[in-house]
């Protein structure tokens, strides 16, 4: 069960945080929290998956990073949307639809498809 | 989110750091997370052991951000690094551009030492370097012969006769193609034709162009028909006299040439850049040697040496073995030869790379030492720019500290500077381009070069040469304000004070002190060695003697001297009241060569020889030479030209010892014995002149009335004593040939000083120009000492404040910059007199008449030095003692 969800974490993961950072920058614990509160803590199974996802985006351009000062007056580093992340965001936000669409479709399914 | 405040940025300062970041991160992420849990009721150990939970496998996780955080690192440093260059440029203009006045005095500095130094290569590269342009150049080698003297290397024979080149081309195994130029030069001439610029002709082998691997542009090269005597004869045009004679230089083909009357048709024309063996000459037309005996029917063509040769080296063999190879063959020759012809010669081969240099050995040094000159002036620049950039960068020191902070890297700051550096050394470099075709000019015109064929236009070598000595100084004066700046990036940039003792500064200083010494000792010994050498006692008065040379008119078609209106025009000069005297001569003394002649004393038999100069009477009068015995020639033998002669002392006391030479007879020449020779009598001794080297002691002469004639000169020279200008002479004399219709023209006006100069060309190039790089070294020197001295006494403003304050009289103030900066001064002296010793040693040979080392002239450049340094400081010490205490304190 773990290691399933944790592919399908894997998988829209990235989606996650650009939805999140969509409402503005944000640090990683807040994005951690956002993605839990808003999944009802089924998706994020491990906070820690987080960076390097985060590290990734960055490195392809789609966020930036600047180090600020959080609410709790600690050294935090604030992540935000780039305009390609913005872009980008768009474009998987349109594919995952149709394809949870496609699936759910399929799941949906009553009866048998002609197989031949 | 709030930004991060700038003191903790300040922490950053070494920065970024990949693990601490991370680790920073997810610091932040565990306490906020065990906050939250403890908030909730968990104990403080449980939110940690929960909070890791939640996280996961946090080692994992820490290595993998890592490494996707070095690639981006890497990839942005890169950008930064590309996209910087251009920042950097324009970055460096508006830094430049900022601090005009410096920038200025540094791109002068530059421009006029960079352009010196790129004048004198051009010249040298000119002149001796530059590689011929022909096909492979390298095989080429060139061919003398040399009498092994006694004292080692005997510089006579080195030519060839036309008999022994063809033996040595036929038989040698050395050469693909041996070939051979004449040091004759034929010049153009027709009967009753006046010639603009008349054509000079070279004489060579017909088989020189094909071992060059030179071809025509047009028409054909020379074939062996061409060079048989009966052969039509055929010239090859050089492009440049192509270019200059008709309208397209193809047009030449086919056209007629008269030189020394003979005939001949231009068959080809060469390809532009192609200026023949002789570097610093470009004949106009080549033509065939066999068309010597025609053209030259008093040399003896074919059996006198006047062939220089050449060979392209066959394949496979060496140019150290070539003359071996010869060596035989020429002995063989020798052998069978003419009797007249000496023995025992040795053939020579050297490289024809760089084909004949184009100067003396004397020109050459004098080259090669104002490369030097020059070269001193460029490290002393650089020396004066690395001070001025130093002080900039001082100023500039809490920026930098502030541009690291900001997480700039050291290295780009560096390459910044760099690139300021390189732009101004640049920027330098372009306008040295323009001295240097200037500073080219002068070089010609000192070493009386102005009529030859020197392209001065700077080529691709000339240009990587001014390239690679802008770049060269770039790293020389960048060198102290780069290490400066790494230096101070060390600093914290919170230590914003730039106190700094300014230690470079002082030292570049003292090293452009010490280069000015060696420069400025040198300039004093060659304003010594000229003054000595014009001391040196002529024989005669120079001063207040007017030359003027007078050509007969173009189209008076025989040639000859207009010796006959000469004497009009002077007898008639005579009678003004300015003129105090004026006398005809046929050579001028030091700068028209000279004729020395074998005498024979009549009775006794006795040989001697002796320089000849034939004039007017008068001439002994206008030169102030004092006569010991007799006479000299009277105004009434202008007419009569009776055979008398005035002979020099020396050679009364060499031909007639212990007896008077009055009335005695002397030959002139070998004696003929198909002919009574009842030669000249003496009629008067004068003492003896110097007649075309200063150096030398003067040489036994004699007089003979010019109107004998037998004159082999073109012209005839008026020498006149007044005391106006010779501008004042020149109009006179003009005036009076227009009035009298005299068929001559006024060819030159010089002074006679100017003349007796003239054999001194050199002397006088290295003299004006260290001088004239001296006193730019001193000013270089005063500017750089100013600097140095305004920037340590605005530094010392507080200390000088509280001296005053206590009492410290005005005097005592300046002394203290005063002290200061002398101290420098005499450092920068001790330490520059060792090296001026060693120059001066290796100058020993071309000073004239000083000691190998010439203290006085040390102590001269020392005296400049301390004045200049004296002069420079002067005014920050003036200000430093005139400071409002009160102000002064106040300055933080």
């Amino acid at each position: 069960m773990r290691e399933q969800s944790l592919d399908l974490v894997r998988g829209t993961l990235d989606l996650m945080i650009l939805k999140t950072l969509t409402w503005g920058a944000a640090h990683g614990y807040a994005i951690a929290a956002a993605i839990r509160r808003s999944t009802d803590d089924t998706l994020l199974v491990e906070e820690g998956a987080l960076y390097p996802a985060l590290y990734r985006m960055e490195a392809k351009g789609w966020i930036e990073s600047e180090w600020g000062v959080s609410e709790n007056n600690r050294r935090a580093k604030y992540y935000r949307l780039t305009p390609a992340g913005r872009r980008h965001f768009l474009d998987q936000q349109k594919s995952w639809n149709a394809y949870a669409e496609a699936v759910a479709k399929l799941l949906r399914q009553n009866v048998a498809p002609a197989l031949h | 989110m709030k930004r991060e405040p700038m003191w903790r940025r300040y922490l950053r300062f070494w920065g970024p750091s990949a693990e601490r970041d991370v680790d920073e991160e997810f610091g932040f992420h565990l306490e906020t997370k065990v906050d939250e849990l403890r908030a909730r009721g968990f104990s403080r150990q449980e939110a940690r052991r929960e909070a890791l939970r939640q996280f996961g496998p946090i080692s994992r996780t820490r290595a993998e951000c890592i490494a996707v955080s070095r690639t981006i690192e890497r990839r942005t440093s890169g950008m930064e690094y590309l996209s910087g260059w251009w920042g950097d440029v324009r970055y460096a203009v508006r830094v430049l551009g900022k601090a005009k006045a410096s920038t200025a005095a540094a791109l002068a500095v530059l421009a006029i030492s960079i352009g010196a130094t790129t004048a004198v290569f051009t010249i040298l590269d000119r002149m001796i370097y530059e590689p011929l342009p022909v096909m492979n150049a390298r095989r080429l080698a060139l061919v003398s012969e040399w009498m092994i003297g006694p004292d080692g290397r005997h510089d006579g024979g080195e030519t060839f006769s036309v008999g022994a080149y063809d033996y040595l081309r036929d038989r040698n195994g050395a050469f693909s193609g041996l070939a051979a130029e004449a040091r004759l030069v034929a010049r153009e001439h027709h009967r009753h034709q006046r010639i603009d610029k008349p054509a000079e002709a070279s004489l060579v082998s017909w088989n020189y162009f094909e071992v060059l691997g030179v071809r025509p542009i047009a028409g054909r090269s020379f074939a062996a028909a061409d060079d048989r005597p009966a052969a039509p004869r055929v010239a090859i045009a050089g492009y440049r006299f192509a270019a200059r004679r008709y309208e397209l230089p193809r047009d030449a083909v086919g056209q007629t040439v008269f030189l020394r009357d003979v005939q001949f048709v231009i068959a080809g024309v060469l390809p532009p850049g192609f200026y023949g063996l002789q570097k610093g000459s470009d004949p106009d037309l080549y033509v065939p040697l066999a068309s010597g005996p025609e053209l030259f029917p008093d040399a003896d063509f074919n059996r006198g040496f006047w062939l220089k040769l050449f060979g392209r080296l066959r394949p496979g063999v060496n140019i150290a073995q070539s003359p071996s190879n010869l060596q035989v063959l020429w002995e063989q020759w020798l052998r069978g030869g003419p009797p007249e012809v000496q023995k025992g010669s040795k053939i020579e081969c050297v490289t024809g790379e760089r084909g004949y240099a184009g100067t003396s050995d004397q020109h050459q040094r004098s080259l090669k030492l104002l490369g030097a000159i020059v070269g001193l002036l460029l490290l002393i620049g650089c020396a004066n720019i690395a001070c001025l950039l130093v002080a900039r960068g001082a100023a500039r020191q809490q920026e930098t500290a502030i541009r690291l902070a900001l997480g700039s890297g050291a290295a780009r700051i560096v390459r910044q500077a760099l690139m300021e550096n390189c732009l101004l050394a640049l920027a330098g470099g372009v306008g040295a381009l323009l001295v240097a075709r200037w500073g080219c000019r002068l070089l010609l015109a000192a070493f009386h070069w102005q009529t030859r064929p020197i392209d001065i236009a700077p080529d691709g070598r000339v240009l990587a040469f001014a390239l690679a000595v802008s770049l060269l100084s770039a790293a020389l004066f960048g060198l102290a304000p780069t290490l400066q700046l790494l230096r101070g990036g060390r600093q914290s940039p919170t230590r914003a004070e730039t106190v700094t003792s300014f230690f470079s500064g002082r030292v570049l200083v003292t090293v452009e002190v010490a280069l000015s010494l060696v420069l400025l000792a040198g300039a004093a010994v060659f304003v010594r060695s000229l003054q000595n050498l014009r001391a040196l006692p002529t024989g005669f008065v120079a001063d207040g003697v007017s030359v003027v040379r007078l050509i007969p008119t173009a189209d008076d078609e025989d040639g000859k001297p207009p010796v006959a209106e000469a004497y009009t025009l002077a007898g008639a000069l005579r009678d003004l009241p300015v003129v105090r005297s004026a006398a005809l001569v046929n050579f001028v003394v030091f700068n028209d060569g000279r004729v020395s002649v074998g005498v024979r004393a009549l009775d006794s038999g006795k040989t001697s020889g002796a320089n000849m100069l034939k004039v007017s009477s008068g001439y002994w009068q206008t030169l102030q030479i004092s006569l010991l015995a007799g006479r000299v020639l009277e105004p009434r033998e202008d007419q009569e030209a009776p055979r008398v002669m005035v002979i020099g002392q020396s050679l009364a006391e060499d031909l007639f010892p212990g007896e008077s030479p009055l009335g005695k007879r002397i030959a002139i020449g070998r004696p003929d014995p198909e002919r009574k020779d009842d030669g000249f009598e003496v009629v008067g001794v004068v003492k003896d002149t110097k007649v075309w080297s200063l150096t030398k002691p003067a040489p036994h002469m004699l007089y003979l009335p010019l109107r004998l004639g037998g004159t082999n000169t073109r012209g005839v020279a008026l020498e006149i004593r007044s005391p106006l200008e010779p501008a004042a002479i020149g109009a006179i004399v003009r005036g009076r040939i227009h009035d009298a219709h005299l068929p001559m023209t006024v060819e030159s006006v010089t002074t006679l000083n100017e003349e007796v100069g003239a054999s001194l060309a050199d002397d006088y190039v290295r003299m004006r120009a260290s001088s004239l790089f001296g006193v730019l070294a001193l000013v270089l020197i005063a500017v750089g000492l100013y600097g140095l001295m305004a920037y340590t006494v605005a530094l010392r403003t507080r200390e000088i404040g509280i001296r005053t304050a206590v009492g410290a009289r005005t005097l005592t103030i300046m002394v203290l910059v005063l002290h200061q900066s002398l101290r420098l001064v005499s450092i920068g002296i001790l330490i520059g007199i060792p090296a001026t010793v060693a120059v001066m040693r290796a100058l020993a040979g071309i000073a004239f008449g000083l000691p190998p080392v010439d203290w006085v002239s040390v102590g001269t450049a020392a005296a400049l030095l301390v004045a200049a340094g004296i002069a420079a400081s002067l005014a920050p010490a003036w200000r430093a003692a005139h400071l409002d205490p009160m102000q002064a304190l106040r300055v933080q």
